[in-house]
């Protein structure tokens, strides 16, 4: 062979390896042995001694104890929250970052089309822009409050260069192939908007809407009452609700009987088969963009005085069920400065402490489920709207969203006066959401829960904390506290919309929310904001506790008729009233229990009517006999470990389908909108003769119960006595990724979506034998007394520290978590006095 | 004529070293850097082709630091757990990588280069 051949060959052959050889190693880009994914093993150790952080003012110490929970001891509070910003880079850098792009609808940029749709919602929406305009209005008038902020995002942004420069950002970002953006002061108060937004953003006025077009308003007032079933005992604030000076001013049996969707309530025809018709397709096309489902979150929270306690102070309790991830959603964090001593948990990407305690003052929170949210059918012609007699021209607002492949789609938003058009065909509807309109209903998105956070942390008391709350705009919680004086209670602040409804007798009612879509001409616009002197609240109530599960807010007679809202059936508040009210005498230990308890409370109503209603049926066979047993000597706990509660709930799940699916199916509705356990159980016990069951109960209650065990047969087998729950009702903590390999779980779990130890699972055979794993529950409990001048308290979550996989904080409290227990978590106020202290750091500035 | 021979391979240790361990190129560019540099200062492709491969030993070292400690070892297992491949797998395919574009590369330059040397001395 010529050597100009062979070397020819040589040549190409070498091109073409080479080539290939570059291909197949593109995905291996992390695997740079000293850049690489490597580096997470230095970013797993926390080195003490010295260390430079730009801008602070004085030297700022933190101990890490031996969960990774940093005491940070500074002087200057900037210089603390600095360190903060730090610090949560640190250790949750990724997590941050994908929140702020899931909240601003940047998802698509990293995980392509997937995530378009996602994206295209958020960017309708709109929550980067009430971001914006906040984070301008506390600029220029909560200067102390911004510069909060802006001392954590420096924090934040040196923890970014530090890594970058070092070559260690946290390995997620080597796999995806990007890096951070420098933070900013708006990306905190976004991710504070999409959590308000993910809590109060209902779009229930919507699905009722949809509901009343398919099955009318009658079935709807039946199935969806205004007040659940079996929740009036049990409100937040005891009594009916009247405040001294402010009245209803009608009778509520009247509301109560009264049509919501009818065209005098909402001006909206919804009897116009075109309009109905063509507003339910509208409806359907949302609702698949924003991927609605009935909602299970929802939280724990109760308080007890003095006089109900066994410490002798006010005790606390707090678990808010949301959605349970790794990284988890709440960080741990002390801090001490001149000002407080603080501790609880914060969101990574926000610099206050949201649920927690300082040495005068614990709070913690749960939804309060009132409507926030109404929807507005809009007269639109061209780009212009019709409101109050004129044509106004429709704000039109470019987002361009980047589709990493894909390159870059521009979309219109169309807003209102109100906010942001869905439209289908002709047909416009526009959201309208506190979140967005601002605190002063002017459409620029101003809220200010940072100044409520950013002074609640100081507070040194029940005044400070009424103080603090007048700020808290969105989302409306209902704040359980105790303080150091023995006062405890519950306030529920918020920006409650009210409109002036006329009723058809004449008279005038005020109302808070809406059932219905609303004509957006003019005539049923908001009137103004529940005042602060008037939200609901109680503070030191008679009986010596109080409790806030979700459950209906107030009594009828609220000044306010609150239409709009979504509330918890009241399972948890009977279950819990119950307990508080069964002792004299409560101590943290039966608090501890109390967040644990699996005992599904209806079913104690529920389970002996549907056995008595099916044991007399001659045709039940060997295994539905035995699973009838079972549930007569059930102690109504949904324990992992028994039989009696997979058939309750494949019998509860089957007799939901027994009622529902065929006329909701017959009636068009599309997806699966059952109404709430409260009103089965309902329907089960006061009308057994309901057309829902056929006319007779024990028919469609035999039915369904062969329809369970068949369905649980094929499931889990033949054998009854190996159908426990903890089979059927698994956890699954996934990481923010889905990887299976940074997730936990699958693993059998205890309780349900009605037990205070709440573990969101659907009534849905379906669930059987499918991915369905329990996603939702207590993402951090809590509990806390003051004895005297000492505070003890108590906390836990699913998960640890560190985003990283390979920290020993990654998910070192899971177990404790899972087990029902809690650690102590000591808040002194010198860092020598941290008992477990792990490694301690001195921060000092590094000039400018 | 000894001491000349060492040239190309040193210098390739030494730019597998640097362009490693005191840049923020990819491993990929690194291993082409050490190619180029063995091809350009090697007369045959042979000899050209062995100094790549010496000029891969730091990224080997390196390597294997990394995956000698049980949680480096941990985090090969993640990630290739995420790809649904064995850790060994992953392993092979970096290396062989690696030490296959450093030895193409030095391969390409020096038939190049022999070529041009070859019209020049025609």
């Amino acid at each position: 062979m010529p050597p100009r051949l062979r070397r020819a060959i040589a040549s190409t052959a070498s091109v073409l390896v080479l080539a290939a050889l570059l291909l197949v190693s593109g995905p291996l880009q992390a695997l740079h042995p000293v850049r690489g994914i490597w580096t997470e093993i230095d970013n797993a150790r926390w080195a003490g001694g010295e260390a430079r952080l730009k801008g602070l003012k004085g030297t700022v110490t933190v101990v890490v104890d031996s969960r990774g929970v940093p005491h940070v001891f500074a002087e200057d509070e900037l210089d603390a929250l600095r360190v903060l910003g730090y610090l949560h880079a640190r250790e949750r850098l990724w997590q941050m970052d994908v929140q702020r792009r899931l909240a601003s609808g940047r998802l698509s940029e990293l995980l392509g089309e997937a995530a378009f749709r996602t994206d295209l919602l958020m960017r309708v929406i709109g929550l980067h822009r009430s971001a914006r305009s906040t984070a301008r209005w506390l600029e220029q008038n909560r200067p102390d409050v911004y510069g909060a902020l802006k001392a954590y995002a420096d924090g934040v942004n040196a923890a970014i260069e530090e890594l970058r420069s070092a070559g260690r950002l946290p390995m997620t970002f080597k796999l995806l192939g990007y890096e951070p953006e420098p933070w900013k002061v708006e990306d905190s108060i976004l991710w504070a908007k999409y959590m308000a937004w993910t809590l109060t953003g209902f779009w229930y006025p919507l699905l009722l809407t949809y509901l009343a077009i398919k099955l009318g308003p009658d079935a709807v007032a039946e199935l969806y009452p205004v007040r659940h079933y079996y929740s009036e005992n049990v409100t937040v604030v005891p009594g009916d609700g009247s405040i001294a000076g402010a009245s209803l001013g009608v009778e509520p049996e009247v509301l109560m009987r009264l049509d919501w969707f009818g065209e005098w309530a909402t001006g909206v025809d919804l009897t116009d088969p075109e309009l109905s018709r063509e507003l339910a397709e509208l409806i359907e096309r949302v609702a698949e963009l924003a991927r609605i489902t009935p909602s299970e979150l929802g939280s724990n929270n109760w308080v007890v005085g003095p006089m109900r306690s066994a410490t002798g102070g006010p005790i606390l309790a707090d678990d808010p069920h949301l959605p349970l991830n790794l990284p988890s959603l709440w960080y741990e964090v002390h801090l001490v400065t001149r000002d407080y001593n603080v501790r609880g948990v914060t969101l990574p990407g926000v610099p206050f402490v949201v649920i927690g305690f300082n040495e005068h003052l614990a709070w913690g929170l749960t939804n309060s489920q009132i409507g926030v949210t109404d929807f507005y059918v809009e007269k639109v012609q061209g780009d212009r709207y019709l409101f109050r007699g004129e044509w106004r021209p429709l704000e039109r607002v470019v987002e361009e969203i980047t589709v990493r492949g894909q390159g870059v789609r521009r979309i219109t938003v169309n807003l209102t006066v109100h906010g942001p058009l869905f439209s289908h065909g002709d047909l416009h509807v526009s959201l309208k959401w506190t979140g967005n309109t601002g605190f002063n209903d002017d459409g620029s998105g101003v809220t200010r829960e940072a100044v409520a956070a950013y002074m609640l942390m100081r507070a040194r008391g029940l005044n400070d904390l009424l103080e603090a709350l007048k700020f808290w705009d969105v989302p409306s919680q209902n704040w359980a506290f105790v303080d150091r004086d023995g006062n405890f209670g519950i306030v529920i602040p918020g920006l409650f919309p009210f409109r002036v409804v006329r009723l058809p007798d004449g008279r005038e009612v005020r109302v808070i929310g809406s059932r219905s879509v609303l004509n957006g001409t003019g005539g049923h616009e908001w009137a103004g904001f529940v005042p602060f002197s008037q939200v609901p609240m109680t503070v030191n109530p008679e009986r010596g506790y109080a409790a806030a599960p979700n459950q209906l807010t107030v009594g009828p007679r609220y000044p306010y008729f609150i239409l709009g809202g979504w509330y918890d059936p009241g399972a948890r508040a009977q279950r819990i009233h119950w307990l508080l009210a069964s002792k004299a005498l409560h101590s943290v230990e039966d608090f501890a229990s109390y967040q644990c308890d699996t005992v599904l409370w209806f079913a104690r109503s529920v389970t002996p009517r549907l056995i008595a209603s099916v044991e007399r049926f001659p045709d039940l066979d060997g295994r539905e006999r035995r699973a009838l047993e079972d549930l007569r000597g059930w102690d109504y706990s949904m324990s992992r470990d028994s039989v009696a509660p997979t058939v309750f709930w494949a019998w509860f799940s089957a007799l939901y389908d027994e009622a529902f699916k065929r006329p909701f199916s017959e009636r068009g509705v599309r997806w699966r909108l059952y109404p709430l356990e409260s009103t089965l159980v309902w329907l089960i016990n006061e009308r057994p003769d309901s057309p829902w069951f056929g006319g007779n109960l024990s028919l469609a209650a035999r039915r369904a119960l062969r329809t369970a065990v068949e369905r649980l047969t094929e499931a889990l087998g033949p054998d009854v006595s190996g159908w426990s729950w903890g089979r059927v009702h698994r956890l699954r903590i996934g990481h923010l990724t889905s990887l299976d390999a940074l997730s936990i779980g699958p693993l059998p779990h205890d309780g349900s979506s009605g037990t205070l130890l709440n573990a969101g699972f659907p009534y849905d055979l379906s669930a059987l034998g499918s991915r369905t794993f329990v996603t939702t529950g207590p993402s951090w409990r809590m509990i806390v007394t003051f004895t005297g001048d000492r505070v003890e308290a108590y906390g836990v979550y699913p998960g640890g520290q560190s985003e990283n996989p390979i920290s020993e904080h990654y998910s070192d409290s899971f177990d404790e978590w899972y087990a029902c227990r809690l650690h102590r978590l000591e808040a002194p106020p010198r860092p020598d006095q941290v008992i477990d202290r792990v490694v301690t750091i001195a921060f000092r500035g590094s000039g400018t | 004529m000894r001491r000349k021979a060492l040239i190309g391979p040193l210098a390739s240790i030494a730019v597998g070293y640097l362009t490693l361990f005191h840049t923020t190129l990819s491993w990929q560019l690194s291993a082409v850097s050490v190619g180029l540099v063995a091809g350009a200062l090697c007369g045959r492709t042979s000899t050209a082709t062995s100094s790549s491969l010496l000029g891969s030993v730091p990224f080997l070292a390196a390597l294997s630091l990394r995956v000698l400690d049980r949680t480096g070892w941990r985090l090969l297992e993640l990630v290739s757990s995420i790809a649904g491949l064995q850790p060994s797998v992953v392993l092979g395919l970096l290396v062989l990588s690696y030490v296959g574009i450093a030895a193409s590369s030095s391969a390409i330059v020096s038939v190049v280069l022999g070529a041009i040397r070859a019209r020049k001395g025609r």
